[in-house]
């Protein structure tokens, strides 16, 4: 294959990748949530798969390797086994604003997030650029994602989606010492495992996952 | 100059001719994919014999606008036919009378009439749908913004014959993010502008929840078949424009010739037809989405053709 052509590859799983994240501010399911972000984590291994033959680094293959096990396969069945009522639920997840408004927004995050990443990657290899461009604004998504969400599980698939970010940038700047990858990788099972794990005892304490409405630090504080 | 005018009448007669074939192709194939029968596919031919040998019936309490409306939503797609690429994929020579934004006006005119139509009887059901496609039309509206802004970013040009040459000069232009975002977006506006199922259900009886059936309820004999027409020629349009500038401008005639041309028929209704088959699925594994739904459809496709446009301007 030649260069060009991995590079246009790298540039559609990357743009498909933006794609997910703007979904997942559109979903309303906790399923699609889940499966979107099964779908982030095969575009990320794609991404890594592609950047390691473009930069002909071993390292990024182990990483790629460590990314589709961890991420599309391990953290959703580890959610599904700890958090398996949140996730069938039928009920439609809450946002604090409006779908469309919130897609509006996060566009404009999406600008603003190039405009500021633009300057730095001016230079750069392309294929990092792409990435450390797209890893921006996906981290920023996350966020934002993280703040509009009310209930526990969508909240723990943005912090996901923000570590997908972070990760997206991360492969296209370290290609020789892919420690912190390995790390990144492994690490991120952990976190799904504590949040779900601290989901689930709110969820048997409390009955809900609604986070948004503990306001209070006893139940018996709030309001009727 | 003989050849391009005899080319050009058989790029109308394509449209004017096929466009009820495709309806009822579409048709058909819904209902086999649900297990049904489903009429002939030349339905909708017998439909428009008898409606034109029906009686017409005006109220007498509408204006001239109920009366030309017909005639102006029958133009409109002929009119964009024109301007496209349907047959060749060399330009004729309406080809630069009108871009794509041009098209855009001349499809809005349409919108614009039936609307007006649908209340100048004071049917309930028509003043209802007018303002429920009106509202899905502002929503569309954004979005082709966007669309055309990405494809003149890409292309130079929002004229059609020159965007379609634009993707097929190299497979990297094909391949390119932008380029397969804007197609999504296309396919999600056709759906929204034609009535089709995520925004309205086409083969709906009940009037409260007409959107795009509901403008056509008061005609009768004439002018229902030119409506019925109409619709069926808009969604060809769109599809061509979707398919020969957009998606996949292969099997276009590039000679001047009329036996060319005559080629380019069955491979253009071969792809026609695999776009029917397409949104016959997409039609039959969806439902249809509660009213208030329809602006975070809308606002998707908004945020796939402006994530396209931001491919195009920022990525390498």
């Amino acid at each position: 294959m030649t260069a060009s052509v991995l590079l246009s590859l790298n540039t559609l799983v990357a743009v498909l990748f933006l794609l997910t994240a703007f979904m997942m501010i559109s979903a309303r399911q906790a399923q699609a949530v889940l499966y979107l972000y099964v779908g982030q984590g095969l575009l990320l291994a794609a991404s890594t798969m592609l950047l390691a033959a473009h930069f002909a680094s071993p390292e990024l293959v182990i990483v790629a390797a460590i990314t589709l096990l961890a991420k599309p396969i391990a953290i959703p069945l580890l959610i599904n086994r700890l958090l398996s009522p949140a996730l069938r639920r039928r009920r439609e997840l809450s946002s604090v604003l409006g779908i469309p408004v919130a897609l509006i927004i996060a566009l404009l995050l999406a600008v603003v997030a190039y405009a500021v990443a633009r300057p730095q990657v001016a230079g750069q290899d392309p294929a990092a650029a792409t990435n450390l461009s797209i890893g921006l604004v996906v981290t920023l998504l996350g966020v934002f994602l993280l703040a509009i969400r009310r209930e526990a599980l969508p909240q723990l698939f943005a912090l996901m989606t923000i570590d997908n970010g972070v990760f997206f940038a991360g492969i296209a700047i370290t290609t020789s010492s892919a420690l912190v990858e390995f790390a990144a990788a492994l690490e991120g099972v952990m976190v799904v495992m504590i949040v779900a794990l601290l989901a689930r005892t709110i969820a048997l304490t409390l009955g809900s996952t609604d986070t948004g409405e503990m306001t209070a630090l006893r139940e018996r504080e709030r309001k009727p | 100059m003989f050849e391009h005018v005899v080319i050009n009448i058989m790029q109308l007669a394509y449209v004017l001719l096929l466009a009820p074939l495709a309806k009822g192709v579409l048709n058909r194939m819904k209902e086999r994919l649900q297990g049904k029968a489903g009429p002939s596919i030349f339905q909708s031919y017998y439909d428009l014999r008898k409606l034109f040998a029906k009686d017409e019936i005006v109220s007498e309490q509408s204006s001239w606008i109920f009366r030309a409306a017909p005639y102006v939503a029958f133009i409109a797609p002929l009119l964009v036919t024109l301007l496209i690429p349907v047959l060749t994929d060399y330009p004729l020579f309406m080809a630069f009378m009108a871009d794509m934004v041009g098209a855009g006006f001349i499809l809005a005119l349409s919108g614009l009439f039936t609307a007006l139509a649908a209340v100048d009887t004071a049917n309930p059901y028509g003043a209802m749908g007018a303002s429920r496609t009106r509202m899905v039309g502002f929503l569309v509206e954004p979005v082709f913004m966007m669309i055309f802004f990405a494809v003149s970013f890409t292309a130079n040009s929002t004229i059609p014959y020159i965007v379609q040459q634009q993707w097929v000069s190299t497979p990297a232009a094909f391949f390119e993010p932008a380029h397969l975002l804007l197609v999504v977006a296309m396919l999600m506006i056709i759906l929204a502008e034609t009535g089709k199922i995520p925004v309205d259900n086409p083969s709906g009886d009940f009037e409260l929840a007409m959107i795009d059936e509901a403008k056509n309820l008061e005609y009768s004999g004439r002018g229902a078949a030119l409506m019925h027409w109409a619709g069926a020629m808009k969604l060809v349009v769109l599809l061509t424009v979707l398919l020969n500038v957009l998606l996949a401008p292969w099997g276009l005639a590039s000679k001047v010739s009329i036996g060319a041309v005559l080629l380019a028929v069955p491979l253009i209704a071969l792809k026609m037809l695999i776009a029917l088959a397409v949104l016959a699925v997409i039609e039959v594994s969806f439902a249809k989405l509660r009213l208030f739904r329809i602006p975070e459809f809308l606002g998707a496709a908004f945020a796939v053709a402006a994530i396209a446009m931001i491919a195009r301007v920022f990525l390498p």
